[in-house]
């Protein structure tokens, strides 16, 4: 075997665990579902899922969880939400619907303030490895619609 | 004599190893990723902290709940999908059926299989589990295909019927 294609071979194994060593994650846009019928109409997509409505509007956002990538290795999680009132604010949590049963449990709240344009949320170990993950956002009222931009998933 | 192989062999044997995916693949859904196939269903589905369920009750709610599908992991390969079920409603049942929307045919555009179902009088959480012959309208590999499920209505002031979540196999 010549000089040339053993370092080539080296090259490639060695680009493929560097590869390895960043820091995977996903980026989604809010595809997110009102908890109530009721709230259905008030929610649209206009620079992200926002809201028209003069309550706060809860939505959940499924987690994406597959055998490559599994939500309970998440660490991470920043949702990316707009201002454009000055006194809306945002809330986001953790939470899972167990596969048997039909409890649920969720983690502490973040919040966001008029200023904050993405809030950060360590689930913990809320996501685990057999039940059904999602994030729970609360759109609160302003004199302005206001988006959940999208969320990103550090693993 | 030589014992070991050549180096290039090795090297090779690495890469390959490094490059394929040697385990079989799942993915896990949460109920809330469905949503209501009729306009009327719009005014019945909700999706809380238990599932996607329906919130009315006159009305049940029917959903349609798309498929993993890619080149690397086709629809067309899967080989189980367990369905995370609860029947709230003493006196209507779950219905649930494997369905793809047909890309080139004429209508009604959409084939099934695999229907299954939880009796009128069944109270309690259950799973549907769906393999070979239950899938076959997945099997084409160029159509797009979804679970059809239909929740009762809730009964009473509890009796909520949810879609907890679902888990494709490949």
């Amino acid at each position: 075997m010549s000089m040339k294609l053993a370092a080539a071979i080296v090259m490639l194994i060695a680009g493929s665990a560097v590869g390895a060593q960043a820091e995977p994650w996903s980026r989604h846009a809010p595809l997110c579902r009102t908890v109530y019928p009721s709230n259905q109409p008030d929610v649209y997509f206009w620079v992200g899922l926002a809201s028209g409505s003069p309550y706060d509007v809860t939505v959940i956002c499924p987690i994406p969880d597959t055998s490559d990538r599994p939500d309970s290795q998440i660490t991470e999680v920043r949702v990316y939400v707009s201002h454009y009132s000055i006194i809306s604010s945002f809330s986001v949590r953790a939470c899972r619907t167990a596969r048997t049963g039909l409890e649920s449990v969720c983690g502490p709240l973040a919040w966001s303030s008029s200023q904050t344009n993405v809030i950060t949320l360590n689930p913990g170990s809320i996501w685990q490895p057999t039940d059904f993950g999602y994030l729970e956002v609360t759109i609160g009222t302003g004199d302005a619609p206001d988006p959940i931009q999208g969320y990103v998933l550090v693993y | 004599m030589r014992l070991l192989p050549p180096l290039h062999v090795v090297l090779a044997a690495i890469v390959t190893s490094v490059a394929a995916p040697a385990h079989a693949q799942w993915t896990r859904h949460h109920g809330g990723e469905c949503i209501p196939q009729l306009p009327a269903s719009l005014g019945t589905f909700a999706v809380t902290m238990a599932g996607a369920t329906s919130a009315d009750p006159g009305w049940g709610v029917d959903l349609v709940c798309a498929s993993d599908d890619s080149d690397e992991y086709p629809d067309s390969a899967v080989t189980r999908v367990r369905i995370y079920l609860y029947d709230g409603s003493p006196t209507d049942k779950i219905t649930l059926s494997v369905c793809t929307v047909v890309r080139d045919a004429p209508p009604p555009f959409v084939r099934c299989s695999g229907t299954t179902e939880t009796t009128d009088s069944f109270v309690g959480a259950t799973v549907f589990t769906l393999s070979g012959d239950d899938l076959d309208a997945w099997r084409q590999g160029y159509d797009f295909g979804y679970l059809y499920i239909w929740l009762p209505a809730k009964s009473g002031a509890t009796g909520f019927s949810y879609v907890k979540g679902w888990i494709t196999e490949q």
